[in-house]
């Protein structure tokens, strides 16, 4: 190997220079399994910043639809809307779930038809970063701790 | 007119305790016969409307084709909710809420008049009859999808206080959103507005909510 290469590699896989991994972490991401026929999906996940600056989420994609929107659904007085949000900024050493009635990946048209335990693959683009890789798994609702509760109950 | 010799502690005792007893059956029964009727119960999801307001005549078609009327609002409790199918976050959150809710009141007990859910579209232009029977019973088989021309779906949502107008376009698909109500509405088997529930839903609340101000109806018949 020649030696600028294993300079590279050192300084790749050495901790706190490989940006993207470690400045900003993505998890916990499901896709809300949807009807036969529909042309909307939605992500919900959550990204940490562990880095000391904002870091700005400026867009997303998945091979399996045709375009990746970052949406915001707010409530006010009863009525929800739901915006476009074309960046949205995570504070340093901050949290920002995307989650139901919240910010959320919109799916628009896919590909071929989702089923649940199928998987979408995400693409996360941070300014000033490698594009962000992630596995989505399709489930009907978020709320794992609700089912556990109710397969205790019929036990 | 007997007396009781001051000189017989046991009488005595003994008379004393059946003045406790009868004043204890008074009390009982007091309590019980005269009893006001209870209060009106506090949702933690929402509002209870102190007198329920009957809605009016309108007409709609279900996804099965058929008119839904006032006449299937009457006999069942009936859930409303108000949005579109081309709706990623809001509405297919709310119908799972919804399948949860129900799953809920099945397991609190045999219900002697049934619940109904009901999805109202406020976008008639793409929620067409087919494309609502494919998208409601997806949550649970016993939804049913309402839709109407504008102008009918108009007056129920205008007697319903229901708000909803074209929102943002979306880049890709050409689409565009729906600003709506995120409420849902409790019908009860009069065919009156009863309840009205605000988001964000949360299935155990709304079940609990649901099940208090179901057994305050039945305990006023």
């Amino acid at each position: 190997m020649k030696p600028w290469l294993a300079l590279l590699a050192v300084l790749l896989t050495a901790p706190g220079l490989t940006l993207a991994a470690n400045d900003i972490t993505v998890h916990d991401a499901w896709v809300r399994a949807a009807p036969p026929g529909a042309t909307v999906l939605a992500a919900y996940l959550t990204i940490d910043n562990h880095s000391a600056r904002a870091q700005t989420l400026s867009g997303a994609g998945s091979p399996q639809f045709e375009s990746v929107e970052i949406h915001r659904t707010e409530i006010k007085n009863g009525v929800a809307g739901m915006s476009a949000q074309p960046r949205v900024a995570i504070a340093a050493h901050g949290t920002l779930s995307f989650a139901p009635n919240g910010y959320h990946l919109m799916l628009i048209g896919p590909r071929k038809a989702l089923h649940v335990g199928d998987h979408v693959e995400l693409r996360m683009q941070f300014d000033g970063h490698p594009s962000l890789r992630i596995q989505a798994p399709v489930r009907t609702d978020a709320a794992p701790a609700d089912d556990m509760m109710q397969h205790h109950h019929h036990d | 007119m007997t007396q009781v010799p001051a000189n017989k502690p046991f009488a005595k005792v003994l008379l004393t305790l059946a003045s406790v007893l009868a004043l204890l059956i008074g009390l009982w029964s007091a309590r019980h016969l005269l009893q006001p009727p209870a209060a009106l119960p506090t949702l933690a999801s929402g509002t209870a409307l102190p007198a329920p307001r009957p809605l009016t005549t309108f007409t709609l078609t279900d996804h099965h084709g058929q008119p839904y009327d006032l006449a299937r609002l009457k006999g069942a409790w009936t859930l409303l909710f108000f949005g579109y199918t081309h709706c990623p976050d809001v509405c297919p959150t709310t119908l799972a809420t919804l399948n949860s809710v129900v799953k809920k009141l099945a397991e609190a007990g045999p219900q002697r008049v049934p619940v109904h859910v009901v999805f109202v579209s406020v976008d008639p232009e793409r929620d067409t009859v087919q494309r609502l029977a494919e998208y409601v019973p997806y949550f649970n088989k016993d939804f049913l999808g309402v839709t109407g021309t504008p102008a009918q779906l108009d007056a129920f949502t205008a007697q319903l206080n229901i708000l909803h107008m074209r929102g943002s376009e979306t880049a890709a698909d050409g689409g565009y959103t729906v600003d709506h109500t995120a409420s849902i509405l409790l019908i009860d088997p009069q065919a009156r507005l009863s309840a009205i529930f605000s988001p964000p839903h949360v299935a155990t609340t709304l079940a609990k909510d649901f099940l208090s101000l179901r057994s305050y109806y039945e305990d006023l018949q």
